[in-house]
């Protein structure tokens, strides 16, 4: 008992609060300054939302402003779990309720909430992009950084305009990126007269011929093998790839090249008399509704190539209902748990005329307005206290004067 | 932010390279012959010889112009591209005897942009363009030129090497400026200075030039028994030129008339071309936005007809009649008659643009600027310093104290005159640009200074409020003047928004302020402790320290966090570890740092006053070097001339923090001897930081 109150009076004490809060603020500026070396994406992964932090990229910065390197560096997720405990054991639990405390303790819990509401965001929010051409319409987004395998089966005809009806199976999320170095991974679905097998997975490649004489470090499959690339700063520009083997029901089996790349044919494999495509490509996420963009409206400042404003008429199709909406920067669509941005636009290029896109950013997440709400906890928190703190103070001072 | 000048300079290519090689243009291009010699012929090489005066000025001053998107004095712009080009807001002019009365007379903008437009021939003469590094010289081949470190260039110093400047900066522009190399960055702003000289050198070309109509029986029985004609006369009958024009394409046997006549509008084309680039005239259709250039024109009354544009036709006359008012000003040395012509033309134009309703806050821009608030409200923030400085050397005596609450609270007004001066002008909230949050950050540090000098009345936040107030405003004058460019510029479409600009940008600009201020407090903690053991002053130094970082932090956590929401609403994520967020919230961060650890008695105000002044370098990191990094959603913020003051000011703060240690030595220094005196002789004693 005795071991565990002083552990309790440890996670709650000030100088905990003092470690992390320092702590945090030197990882704050080391990812800070990371996002120079490898980018935004990288940064944000190794710094902060990690346990540790890589020691490399730590003295990668380190070294360069002429410090000695760190053997280990807690990493956001780490620092920020300890905080919620600090604060909910020191700020809140242990605190002694008094008239004086009361703003810090609200203070405390609109922290707690927003830090929860992080969490919360980074557990279930799914993000991602979606472009539509004036007239165009659809139900789902791209995810900016998950990747997915995809199995296309054609059940239909070929109509007129080369269209078909398909049918489709998204193998097992993106387990298939833990199929790094000698790893492989096997997906499978009941449907699939075959199962997957990947391996060699790499976050960005191209891809290249095998010439005589010059083995590659990669299999070669059909003449051809993947090249790993150095990971691009914006990860969106990164093209991820991996080997496939498709093993059929009798044993057999076929190799294959996948790339996330929309320039190249899917690889294609048959088993039991039918034929299927097998893609790499960037996660879909389906909506609860529909998007169909009416009409695409940019300005520039006069005389200039400065936006001044883009916005997109859109109508939302949900069942039976359809509702036109304007979405524009800073006013976002929110429906159903989702919200949707403008984004960009393009082409940029474009001729008088020429059919534009409207770019939209589209989230999920149900811990949305959850920062809205603690900011003003957090605000009506510190002002009560130091509203009560001044009001002493001054209370002191003309007492003291006065005597 | 740098990529709209860059854009302008390759639209002044062509003028720059036709300034540049008018001989060798000549030889190859009849053409370019004829308009070059055409542009000089109504009076470009004529000297002024007189004095402009003030009405003159200060029609031109109020004259409307649409640049960089906005509506704004002819004042404002000759303001910033006199500050671009020479980094002062006047040009002396040579002392020489060919400059007859106005030598060694020193131009305000607005006389300087009028010289240039009018008189360009004597303007190429003044020492206009300031080169801060002789290497660029030697790299133009213009290294005999070269003179004394601060010294101006005239045009016609730089001329014989424009040709190269040209071709060695073209291929630079489409580089960012981090991964340019110092002379390469120096060369491509020589380039966009002297493109848009000349786009303010050629604003008159049209209107003085002649346009010979010869011997056309085309033109004759359009513009009648003349020899020439004027821009005006041509662009009023554009429609029908146009329409002859294409009928001669298909009659095969006047070939002349066919050469005279599209001569003749290609020559207007060229020449309208060339005066193109300081945009002054209203459009008539009022939904259209963008203001008419000169060649804009010909497209307008091609399309409706001369009948639906008098006013612009009118317009373009009156123009005309400055320039021949000018040239005759020349002679006869009498402005009288220019000023008429200016007044005239100035008004139609502001009626035009008064009648789209727009231009309503240009007569305020020009009063703003004339005024000179922000001078004075520094003027009087340095008497402030002086005088804080007389205070603590005479502490006995009052009149200094009272003479510093004079000169910070009437320069905290005149301060926030100019701030509300300038959010009514662009009819935003006070801080949207970076070089506003200077002045927010001079406003607040003197508001709230003075604040706690009447909590606390130790003299030590009035003189704070003086010493920071004052160093914030000279650092916005030094920034203005380094950038060059219009301080109240249009936004981008992100930050279109009034109410988070109020909120978010406003409470995070306000919580750099407080850090800031506790962090000058703390060093005067620090350094005062070198002299000094007066317990009650450093704790009551202290006390200010920690009470302007509670302010810090609720106005820092209130705006970060509403950054966040803002963040939210534009960029789909509440938090995204941008640069400027990851700034902000280490502000936050080490706020809560100082204020936990003196509640867990880690520290008192010692340890508190180092910590604050640390915080100093965590806000100009956040401030403004974030902004150099070049990563991140924030670029609308970019600006890497700041570089070089930013480290400064690190090493600024370090040698406090280095004074601050040698401070806790000698304290311990004097307790230890304290110490050993009340243990030599009984008797109580106190104190400590």
């Amino acid at each position: 008992m005795k071991v565990l109150n002083a552990v309790i009076r440890f996670l709650g004490s000030f100088g905990l609060a003092a470690a992390i809060l320092f702590l945090l603020t030197v990882l704050t500026l080391l990812g800070t300054l990371a996002q120079e070396d490898v980018g935004l994406f990288r940064a944000q992964q190794a710094f902060f939302e990690s346990w540790f932090v890589d020691p490399e990229l730590v003295g990668l910065r380190l070294s360069r402003i002429g410090l000695f390197d760190v053997p280990i560096m807690p990493g956001g997720m780490l620092l920020m779990v300890l905080l919620f405990v600090n604060l909910v054991i020191g700020g809140m639990v242990r605190m002694r309720l008094k008239a004086r405390n009361v703003g810090i303790l609200i203070t405390h819990l609109g922290i707690a909430w927003l830090l929860v509401a992080g969490v919360y965001k980074q557990v279930t929010a799914d993000e991602g992009g979606l472009q539509l051409f004036e007239g165009e319409q659809s139900a789902e987004y791209v995810s900016y950084h998950d990747w997915e395998i995809l199995v296309e089966e054609r059940i239909g005809a070929v109509a007129a305009d080369g269209t078909a009806e398909v049918k489709q199976w998204v193998l097992d999320g993106d387990r298939f990126t833990d199929a790094v170095g000698p790893r492989t991974v096997t997906l499978h679905t009941d449907d699939l007269p075959f199962r997957l097998t990947v391996s060699g997975y790499l976050d960005n490649v191209t891809i290249d011929r095998a010439r005589p004489g010059v083995p590659p470090a990669t299999p070669v499959v059909d003449g051809f093998f993947l090249v790993s690339l150095p990971r691009e700063k914006e990860n969106e520009m990164n093209l991820a790839g991996c080997y496939a083997r498709a093993i059929r029901a009798d044993g057999s089996s076929s190799d294959g090249i996948l790339i996330g790349s929309d320039r190249t044919l899917p690889w294609t494999v048959a088993a039991e008399g039918r034929t299927f495509a097998v893609k790499l490509r960037k996660r879909r996420f389906d909506m609860p509704f529909t998007i169909h963009l009416d009409d695409f409206i940019h300005e520039y400042h006069p005389n200039t190539r400065m936006a001044k404003e883009y916005q997109s008429q859109v109508t939302v199709m949900d069942g039976d209902q359809e509702v036109p909406v304007r979405i524009r920067m800073n006013e976002p669509l929110r429906r159903d748990g989702m919200i949707v941005f403008q984004s960009s636009w393009g082409p940029t290029n474009a001729g008088p005329g020429q059919k534009l896109y409207s770019g939209f950013s589209v989230v999920r997440n149900p811990a949305d307005q959850w920062p809205y709400w603690s900011l003003w906890v957090i605000t009506a928190g510190m002002l009560i206290h130091f509203i009560m703190k001044l009001t002493r103070f001054v209370g002191r001072e003309l007492g003291g004067k006065q005597a | 932010m740098r990529a709209l000048p860059v854009v302008r300079a390759v639209l002044g290519a062509a003028v720059l390279l036709w300034a540049a090689a008018p001989v060798a243009v000549a030889q190859s291009d009849p053409q370019a012959d004829h308009a070059h010699a055409m542009a000089g012929a109504g009076g470009d090489r004529m000297p002024r010889t007189f004095a402009y005066t003030p009405a003159t000025i200060a029609a031109f001053e109020r004259l409307p112009i649409q640049e960089s998107g906005r509506v704004k004095p002819f004042l404002t712009y000759s303001r910033f591209l006199l500050l671009r080009l020479a980094e002062r807001t006047s040009v002396a002019v040579p002392d020489e005897p060919r400059f007859g009365d106005l030598a060694g007379a020193s131009l305000e903008p607005v006389s300087w942009a009028l010289d240039v437009m009018l008189y360009p021939a004597q303007a190429d003469e003044y020492p206009t363009f300031l080169i801060p590094d002789r290497d660029l010289l030697d790299r133009v081949g213009l290294g005999e030129a070269a003179k004394r470190k601060r010294d101006r260039y005239s045009f016609n110093d730089l001329r014989p090497g424009i040709e190269r400047i040209a071709q060695e900066a073209r291929p630079l522009l489409d580089k960012e400026e981090k991964v340019r190399d110092r002379l390469q960055n120096q060369l491509v702003y020589l380039y966009r200075d002297l493109s848009d000289y000349m786009s303010l050198r050629t604003a008159f070309t049209a209107a003085r030039a002649p346009f010979r109509v010869g011997d056309s029986e085309v033109l004759r029985s359009v513009f009648g028994d003349v020899s020439s004609v004027r821009f005006a006369d041509g662009a009023r009958n554009y429609g029908q030129l146009s329409t002859q024009f294409m009928r001669l394409r298909s009659d095969q046997e006047r070939e002349a008339e066919l050469q005279a006549v599209g001569d003749f509008l290609r020559q207007q084309r060229e020449v309208a071309d060339l005066s193109s680039y300081v945009i002054w005239l209203p459009p008539s259709d009022q939904r259209t936005e963008a203001w008419l250039d000169l060649d804009g024109v010909f497209g307008e009354i091609g399309r409706d007809g001369p009948a639906a544009h008098g006013t612009q036709l009118q317009a373009i006359e009156l123009q005309q009649n400055v320039a021949d008012a000018a040239a005759r000003a020349s002679t006869t040395s009498d402005p009288t008659a220019l000023e008429a012509a200016a007044t005239t033309f100035v008004d139609h134009v502001r009626r035009m643009t008064s009648l789209r309703g727009e231009g309503s806050h240009v007569d305020m821009e020009v009063t703003y600027y004339r005024v000179k608030w922000l001078y004075w409200a520094l003027i009087l923030l340095v008497i402030g310093c002086v005088t804080a400085a007389v205070s603590w050397a005479f502490v006995k005596s009052r009149w200094p104290m009272w003479l510093t609450w004079s000169a910070v609270g009437s320069g905290t007004v005149m301060l926030v005159v100019g701030i509300v001066y300038r959010c009514i002008i662009r009819q935003r909230p006070p801080i949207s640009t970076l070089y506003e949050t200077f002045l927010a950050v001079a406003a607040g540090i003197a508001i709230v200074g003075m604040v706690v000098e009447v909590l606390i009345r130790r003299r030590i936040a009035l003189s704070a409020a003086a010493y920071l107030g004052a160093t914030t405003l000279w650092l916005a004058d030094r920034y203005e003047f380094m950038r060059g460019e219009d301080t109240m510029p249009q936004l981008q479409a992100v930050l279109d928004t009034n109410f988070y600009l109020s909120i978010h940008v406003t409470t995070v600009t306000l919580g750099y302020m407080a850090s800031l201020l506790a962090g000058g407090v703390g060093a005067v903690y620090l350094i005062g402790r070198l002299f000094s053991d007066d317990v009650g002053f450093f704790q009551a130094v202290g006390r200010i320290v920690y009470g302007v970082l509670c302010f810090g932090l609720l106005l820092s956590l209130f705006g970060t966090i509403m950054g966040g929401i803002w963040a939210n609403d534009s960029w789909g994520r509440f938090w995204g570890w941008d640069p400027k967020e990851n700034g902000a919230l280490m502000i936050v961060l080490w706020q809560l740092l100082i204020l936990h650890g003196r509640m867990g008695g880690y520290w008192r105000n010692w340890g508190m006053s180092m910590l604050a002044v640390i915080g100093n370098m965590i806000v100009a990191f956040s401030w403004f070097h974030v902004n150099l990094m070049g990563v991140g959603l924030h670029s609308y913020g970019f600006d890497a001339g700041l570089k070089s003051a930013v480290v400064t000011f690190y090493w600024t703060q370090g040698a406090i923090l280095g004074l601050g240690f040698v401070a806790w030595l000698l304290m311990r220094t004097r307790a230890e001897t304290a110490r050993l005196r009340a243990d030599a002789t009984p008797a109580t004693s106190s104190g400590g930081a």
